[in-house]
């Protein structure tokens, strides 16, 4: 047995990623229109974009195993020994922050890979590099992300019921004066709320200190300035839309899971107007949260392609010459 | 490619020096030299193994590009931090070409906002700005010579030399 679970960490946790990452790296390499004739790049352009392609790989297979790692944790009730036995679904609840702090650890120790300026002759572009500029619009719509999850954790633990892990719903008064009342969980109050906003905090503190890395690297050796630039908001954008990967997932799961306690059970639907409004909101929640999430992964993979250096024509990818012929 | 707007300046890109240390270079069109993009962007180029010493050289090329309109004034610089590890130097150089550059009334400092180029004072000439009449006119002559002697084969050091003889004999 232990040799079966010593082969399954080394398979599972090693060798998988590892094959993983290079065959991500020959695919977006072979179709995405990073190869050297499609951008006319200088061939230390093409170097610095395949070692940022390889960085970018290794922080999000690095991140995905993270991620399975943590959605695998036992559950109460399901036998082993959960992390905090008395909020079914923790780990999982904050599973996304973990693998967002491992893709920017993961990332800022790549980002300490590049090579420094060195011989006698050196360039250095007379440009004012902030976080923000380079963050542009996604380091934007991240932390409007961040702050509507804020929101709705602040709200869902105010109007949650007793224990927080549940939502109460208005009692029913039925014609024949008989009372009934229901509530329905999981529902993301303060046991989870709490701990995601801790996990919140930290994940962007990471990205921020991370985007900070990849602003103040120094400018590649032979790399044109337009094309260094290029690699570096490739690096930005792949950073930021992992992150907003994960944080806008853990908003729509947390609205559709928080829709889904709102809305009423069989029993108490046909109790009036007091219950009637709930069965809309739920319903609402519950696509916004799903918009969310599909929007947020959309965002997510669209960042892993790479930047154009300005002024540079639209590179053809394989596979569009590959449809086109 | 070519062109001079009503300000006179012309933001045309240079053609990057074929040897020699101490070259300025604007690339792409236009230098606002802000922003992460990269594009239109001044850019500094040092070399470690000349005689000048690199604080001079980077204060000669900021004044340049000042000159040429490549750096506007409110445009802002680097932080001395990052320019020093951008070109993995000593930050107490870059402070001191500042510093300079500053003494020249080519940038300010100010807190919170950093180092900016200076606006020109009214009716005077300062360092790295051509006098105001006829400024577009001498500009343009200037990149006329400069097309010219490249035409002709000469390298920069070379055009530089006849400047300095020029100013030197009174360029009579």
């Amino acid at each position: 047995m232990a040799v079966g679970f010593g082969l399954f960490v080394i398979l599972g946790l090693v060798v998988v990623p590892v094959l993983v990452t290079l065959l991500v790296v020959v695919l977006v390499r072979r179709f995405g229109g990073d190869g050297e004739a499609s951008w006319a790049a200088p061939r230390a352009a093409v170097r610095a974009r395949r070692h940022e392609l390889l960085i970018a790989s290794a922080s999000a297979v690095a991140s995905l195993v993270c991620a399975g790692v943590v959605l695998g944790l036992p559950a109460p009730g399901a036998g082993g020994n959960p992390p905090v036995p008395t909020v079914p679904g923790f780990a999982q609840a904050v599973g996304p922050f973990a693998a967002a702090v491992v893709l920017c650890v993961v990332r800022a120790v790549g980002e300490l890979t590049w090579p420094r300026p060195s011989g006698a002759v050196r360039t250095a572009p007379l440009v004012r590099r902030t976080v923000w500029s380079l963050g542009g619009a996604r380091l934007r719509w991240l932390l409007v992300t961040a702050l509507a999850l804020v929101l709705a954790l602040i709200l869902f633990g105010l109007v949650a019921g007793e224990g927080g892990r549940q939502f109460d719903h208005p009692p029913v008064t039925w014609p024949d004066g008989s009372l009934s009342t229901s509530s329905r969980g999981p529902f993301p109050g303060w046991p989870y709320g709490v701990p995601l906003l801790g996990g919140l905090v930290v994940s962007l503190l990471v990205t921020v200190a991370t985007l900070r890395l990849v602003t103040r690297r120094s400018p590649l050796a032979g790399v044109p300035a337009r094309h260094d630039a290029a690699v570096r908001r490739t690096s930005a954008a792949r950073l930021l839309g992992g992150v907003q990967l994960f944080v806008g997932g853990t908003l729509g799961a947390t609205l559709w899971i928080a829709g889904a306690a709102i809305r009423p059970g069989s029993g108490i639907l046909g109790g009036g107007a007091e219950v009637a409004w709930l069965s809309g909101a739920g319903a609402a929640l519950m696509v916004l949260g799903a918009a969310i999430g599909v929007v947020s992964g959309i965002a997510g993979l669209l960042a892993a392609l790479p930047r154009h250096p300005a002024g540079a024509p639209e590179p053809r990818s394989r596979l569009a010459e590959g449809v086109q012929a | 490619m070519t062109g001079a707007d009503g300000a006179g300046r012309d933001r045309t890109a240079r053609r990057p020096a074929p040897s020699g240390p101490a070259e300025p270079r604007a690339s792409g069109q236009g230098a606002s030299g802000q922003g992460s993009s990269g594009q239109g962007a001044a850019e500094l180029r040092v070399d470690l193994s000349s005689a000048v010493p690199v604080y001079e050289q980077i204060r000669s090329q900021v004044a340049a590009l000042v000159a040429v309109g490549a750096l506007a004034p409110g445009d802002r610089l680097p932080a001395s931090r990052d320019l020093a590890r951008d070109l993995a130097i000593a930050v107490g150089t870059v402070q001191r070409a500042y510093r300079e550059l500053e003494a020249g009334g080519v940038v300010v400092s100010r807190r919170r906002v950093g180092t900016v180029i200076a606006a020109p004072p009214r009716g005077a000439a300062r360092e790295g700005s051509p006098a105001p009449a006829g400024g577009a006119d001498l500009l343009g002559r200037t990149r006329e010579l400069v097309r010219a002697a490249r035409a002709a084969g000469l390298s920069d050091e070379a055009v530089l030399d006849m400047v300095r003889g020029a100013l030197r004999t009174g360029g009579g």
